[in-house]
């Protein structure tokens, strides 16, 4: 079993955007370590699947309905992303299953089993930290790769536990890269 | 003039009942704004050239997108007050840009549970002209008749 370590780990903080004049909606911002900040607004990943769910989109029913401002679910996962480009060089965050050196350099999500114990609010930090929990023997079918199993927990400042997700990736060396074509 | 969605209740669903079918027409336009919305910069979900020798015809979105839909589905005829304790989402297929989305689900149980909430287990899946792409089961937790909102979550405690 491999553990990332927690003090390498990833920290979110989940603050408060401007408003939105158009829709008077707030804006999530997530703000890695203490230097950097990372915009992640969920009205975006809202608008690719039209959800127009106001516990998102509408403040005043989220402080009635939830006694603060919640983002999807979704954007638990997405906030780990790294942003690609920052002006200041800061570690990002890499999957445990991609750093384990074997091959399969092209990742496929399989499956994922998220328990949600609290919703995650404006003003929490996350920390994250993931357990690497299987590793598959190498397939030989149709794709030559295997199966990674890990799980990670999303807690607060406060050490309380939000959410836990079980994610199985599967990964792969694309055809194009065993027969030495370019990328 | 903002409007509130029909809220259903715990007692108006029962065990066997189906949800309405959502369907959606995405397009390569959307494709890569969620590549841009979620971050997930894989070269598969904005690139054919990668995508092909993946064995795929083209870009496809990410498992975040299929867990997003697999949540519209369900909030869209659940209505808002609802939230989802535990999702399982298995990936069964890609859904490439261009492709007619359909969403469908039905409710497997109706039970209230340790904790006294008033859940429902559901089950979604997404599919593209018969072929399902993702199916999901999760148990959501809805508002009663019987209680006023808000819900408390478990362990909630007061400043976290």
């Amino acid at each position: 079993m491999v553990e990332q370590d927690p003090a390498s780990g990833f920290n979110v903080t989940i603050g408060r955007g401007g408003r939105r004049p158009a829709d008077d909606r707030q804006s999530w911002r997530a703000l890695a370590g203490s230097d950097r900040n990372q915009p992640a607004d969920d009205s975006l990943l809202l608008r690719e699947v039209r959800d127009g769910n106001p516990s998102y989109w509408d403040e005043a029913f989220a402080q009635r309905q939830w006694d603060n401002a919640i983002p999807p679910s979704a954007m638990l996962a997405s906030w780990l992303l790294p942003l690609g480009w920052q002006p200041h060089p800061a570690p990002e965050f890499e999957p445990l299953a991609m750093q384990v050196p074997l091959p399969g350099s092209s990742p496929v999500d399989i499956s994922t089993d998220t328990e949600v114990f609290q919703k995650t609010r404006v003003g929490n930090r996350l920390i994250f930290s993931e357990q690497l929990v299987d590793i598959s023997a190498e397939t030989t079918n149709r794709l030559e790769g295997g199966h990674f199993a890990t799980v990670g927990e999303y807690r607060n400042q406060h050490g309380l536990l939000l959410a836990r997700a079980t994610d199985m990736l599967f990964r792969f060396t694309p055809h194009a890269q065993l027969s030495g074509a370019a990328k | 003039m903002k409007t509130t969605p029909t809220q259903r209740y715990w007692q108006d669903v029962e065990e066997g009942d189906v949800l309405p079918p959502l369907v959606m027409q995405t397009s390569l336009k959307q494709t890569i704004e969620h590549v841009g919305a979620d971050r997930d910069f894989m070269a598969g979900h904005y690139n054919p050239a990668y995508a092909r020798p993946q064995g795929q015809p083209d870009i496809y979105f990410n498992a975040l997108f299929h867990q997003s839909m697999v949540d519209r589905v369900t909030s869209d005829w659940a209505g808002p007050a609802c939230f989802v304790t535990r999702k399982k989402t298995a990936v069964r297929g890609s859904i490439h840009a261009g492709d007619h989305l359909r969403g469908e689900g039905c409710v497997t149980r109706r039970y209230v549970d340790e904790h006294g909430r008033y859940c429902l287990d559901l089950e979604i899946t997404l599919s593209v002209a018969k072929r399902v792409c993702c199916d999901a089961s999760a148990p959501w937790c809805f508002p009663s008749l019987q209680v006023p909102p808000p819900f408390a979550f478990l362990a909630e405690q007061a400043g976290h």
